[in-house]
């Protein structure tokens, strides 16, 4: 067998016309050169698609051949041939199982794998974790996003004492203003609640207790920290898919996890929501108090700040589904 | 300027004589023969057996994938060759995810010790920087002669963390700068066996495009600007008339759309320009021995390729990745010419020397700027 391509010594980049040539006996020679060895002392380069491939020799010379076919059939005849990667890459009844297990793969991975395994994750660490991550946080939200109430004293401390019998030994309210949320309470991983000037001056004590249901629920369901995880995991993921993709640009990858993001938070408000329902059941508080806590946030974004609507639209359910959420609950 | 197209089969590329030093230049076009339908099923393989080995497999992945743009990737019917071992990669990749994992662990449980964390990575990236390079250059070479990268850590620490220090205080103004040094570093530091690469690039060429590049952008702000307060004021009508008006709350949300996809939009101009234009001035002013490089990329071909793969990337759920991946390495290929001196013959190789995987997977997990 005789099969054409270039060789190079390794030692300058001078190319040399030649030809492989299989002799008797399984020994290999290249025209024009020393070279004379037995088949089993070639590295001879996997194929990969229809490109150029590489004969290497144990001097560091080398041969490169377009020839294909013709490598194969010598890379057969060595001892140990190893499994075909080529094989898997061109015929369709490998491909065609790996593009449906792949899509099968990445759409139940994103629906049920990424909120199980945060879930899982989050249920696994240590309380310990969730107290470290809110003492931490208290101070950042402090200082970015909230100033003092401005509320009197006596009402912070009626607020207080409202909340008091709903709430553990851990878990705390505080009471803040804030320009830049409204209207809002947030809850953070550690069991602290704060509610803003703005949401207190337009509720009312049943509609507060909605609040502070719905908020309960992110801090039972670990939400906070479970967010936290799930942008690690997405980070992570997105790496190992991505890791080896030449020329990847970051427009692409932005997009889907951003809408990703938005999507697993809108079920966290549901869930938060479901925890309220019940949370207003058993407390036996009418559970409209929640549509009318809901309602009256809406309206007071609308009116004073457009600016944070949009947030609210993205990471929430949309207001019209929420609402027929609950009534259906009802 | 004469230019020849190079094929596979043509082995007597357009040749002219300069008569000077009676030596002959040769022009040939680098040719990237790589095909979308071909890539397609690499990566869908290498993806599928990715998530079946639970990421074992990303090491072979990777080596399947650069081998595929190396031997594609042609001068004058040669094609480049990748040397990298998976199993190399796979224990860097183990040892990086590793430090990655301890690293999101220990600034999530307990944010006092990121800081000191945080000063060993930044202490150690112009090591990372320095071995992802040398790995990257170690492990490509043409003609059978072995790329290399060597250069020391001070060089390294000035330009990975000192100049972009000074972002800051020179209110981004030093950015260019900083680019030209790191092409300088990388180019002057890089060689094809024994022969060096020089470059000669200038400092103010640079500025003149990222001058540009900001023109651009102060310009589609202003778009942006104006587009979003005309949507303020019409969402701010709709609630004076209606206070819980859906016009207004359409108005507020696909305001924000609009400048969402604007953003994207400028995103992704600024990087087509800059990565076009500094391609073109990395190539034109590069130099291994006597060989020169020319490159001509087009600005617009590059935003309309960039542009249209990312639709079809988005709008087939990731599935055009392959043909967008592949159709961008083929302009870009093509429009970058190697001008050869006499031959290609006379580049003697260097001394091997082996260089671990960890440097180059450690710098992709934490995502450090290495890309030319």
């Amino acid at each position: 067998m005789e099969i054409s391509g270039v060789y190079y010594s390794g030692k300058s980049s001078a190319a040399l016309s030649s030809a492989l040539i299989l002799h008797a006996e399984n020994r290999v020679s290249i025209n024009q050169t020393d070279i004379y060895l037995s088949l089993d002392e070639l590295d001879i380069a996997p194929r990969i698609g229809n490109g150029n491939r590489w004969v290497y020799f144990p001097d560091g010379s080398s041969f490169e051949s377009q020839d294909n076919d013709a490598l194969d059939t010598l890379s057969k005849r060595q001892r140990n041939h190893g499994l075909s990667l080529h094989l898997l890459e061109s015929k369709l009844r490998y491909i065609i199982p790996s593009l449906i297990f792949t899509l099968i793969f990445c759409v139940c991975f994103f629906i049920w794998g990424v909120p199980a395994s945060t879930q899982l994750i989050a249920q696994t660490l240590p309380d310990n974790t969730s107290k470290l991550l809110g003492s931490q946080s208290l101070e950042i939200v402090d200082r970015t996003l909230f100033d003092p109430s401005e509320l009197s004293d006596e009402k912070q401390q009626t607020l207080q004492t409202l909340f008091k019998p709903y709430l553990s030994p851990d878990q705390r309210v505080l009471i803040r203003s804030s320009e830049v949320l409204g209207a809002n309470a947030i809850a953070l991983p550690n069991g602290i609640l704060i509610f803003t000037d703005e949401l207190i001056n337009i509720t009312t004590d049943q509609e507060l207790l909605a609040v502070l249901g719905h908020e309960l629920g992110h801090v039972e369901h670990k939400h906070g920290l479970q967010a936290l995880i799930r942008s690690s995991l997405l980070l992570f993921v997105y790496t190992l898919i991505t890791g080896d993709a030449a020329g990847a640009s970051s427009t692409i990858a932005a997009l889907p996890t951003l809408l990703l993001e938005q999507g697993y938070s809108r079920d966290f408000e549901r869930e938060a929501d479901d925890y309220a329902m019940d949370f207003l059941k058993q407390h036996n508080i009418p559970r409209t108090a929640l549509m009318g806590a809901l309602n009256k946030i809406y309206q007071a974004h609308e009116i004073d700040k457009k600016e944070s609507l949009r947030d609210y639209l993205s990471s929430h359910p949309a207001p019209k589904e929420r609402l027929e959420r609950l009534t259906a609950v009802e | 300027m004469q230019i020849a197209e190079s094929a596979l089969s043509n082995d007597q590329p357009q040749v002219n004589s300069t008569g000077l030093a009676n030596k002959k230049t040769a022009y040939y076009r680098v040719n990237f023969t790589g095909q979308a339908g071909e890539y397609f099923k690499i990566w869908i393989v290498n993806i599928a057996l990715s998530i079946v080995t639970l990421g074992i497999y990303s090491a072979w992945a990777k080596v399947r994938t650069q081998q595929y743009f190396h031997t594609n990737t042609l001068i004058n019917g040669t094609g480049f060759q990748y040397h990298g071992q998976p199993l190399n990669i796979l224990k860097g990749r183990i040892i990086a995810v590793v430090l990655f994992v301890l690293y999101s662990f220990a600034v999530n449980s307990m944010p006092i010790i990121a800081l000191p964390v945080m000063l060993i990575f930044v202490i150690a990236l112009p090591w990372i920087v320095i071995r992802a390079l040398a790995f990257n250059a170690r492990m490509t070479s043409f003609r059978g002669i072995r790329f290399n990268f060597e250069a020391s850590y001070g060089e390294a620490f000035q330009i990975v963390l000192l100049w972009p220090l000074l972002i800051i205080v020179t209110f981004g103004l030093i950015i260019p700068l900083i680019k030209h040094k790191y092409y300088e570093f990388v180019i002057n530091h890089s060689s094809m066996g024994t022969t060096s690469f020089r470059y000669n690039g200038k400092i103010s060429e640079m500025f003149i495009i990222y001058l540009i590049a900001m023109a651009i952008a102060a310009g589609i702000s202003t778009a942006m600007m104006i587009i979003g307060m005309v949507f303020a004021l019409f969402a701010g009508l709709a609630s004076a008339a209606d206070e819980s008006s859906a016009l207004m709350i359409w108005l507020a949300s696909s305001g924000a759309s609009i400048v969402i996809v604007l953003y994207l939009a400028l995103y992704l101009l600024m990087w087509a320009f800059i990565k076009t234009k500094t391609t073109n001035l990395i190539f034109n002013n590069l130099s291994l021995d006597e060989h020169r490089f020319y490159a001509d990329l087009n600005f617009s071909q590059m935003a309309i390729i960039q542009f249209t793969n990312t639709l079809a990337i988005i709008f087939s759920l990731g599935l055009a990745y392959p043909w967008a991946a592949i159709r961008m390495t083929r302009y870009q290929a093509c429009c970058i010419q190697v001008i050869v001196s006499d031959n290609l013959d006379n580049i003697i190789a260097g001394e091997i020397k082996k260089v671990g995987a960890l440097g180059d997977e450690a710098a992709g997990i934490f995502d450090v700027e290495l890309a030319i």
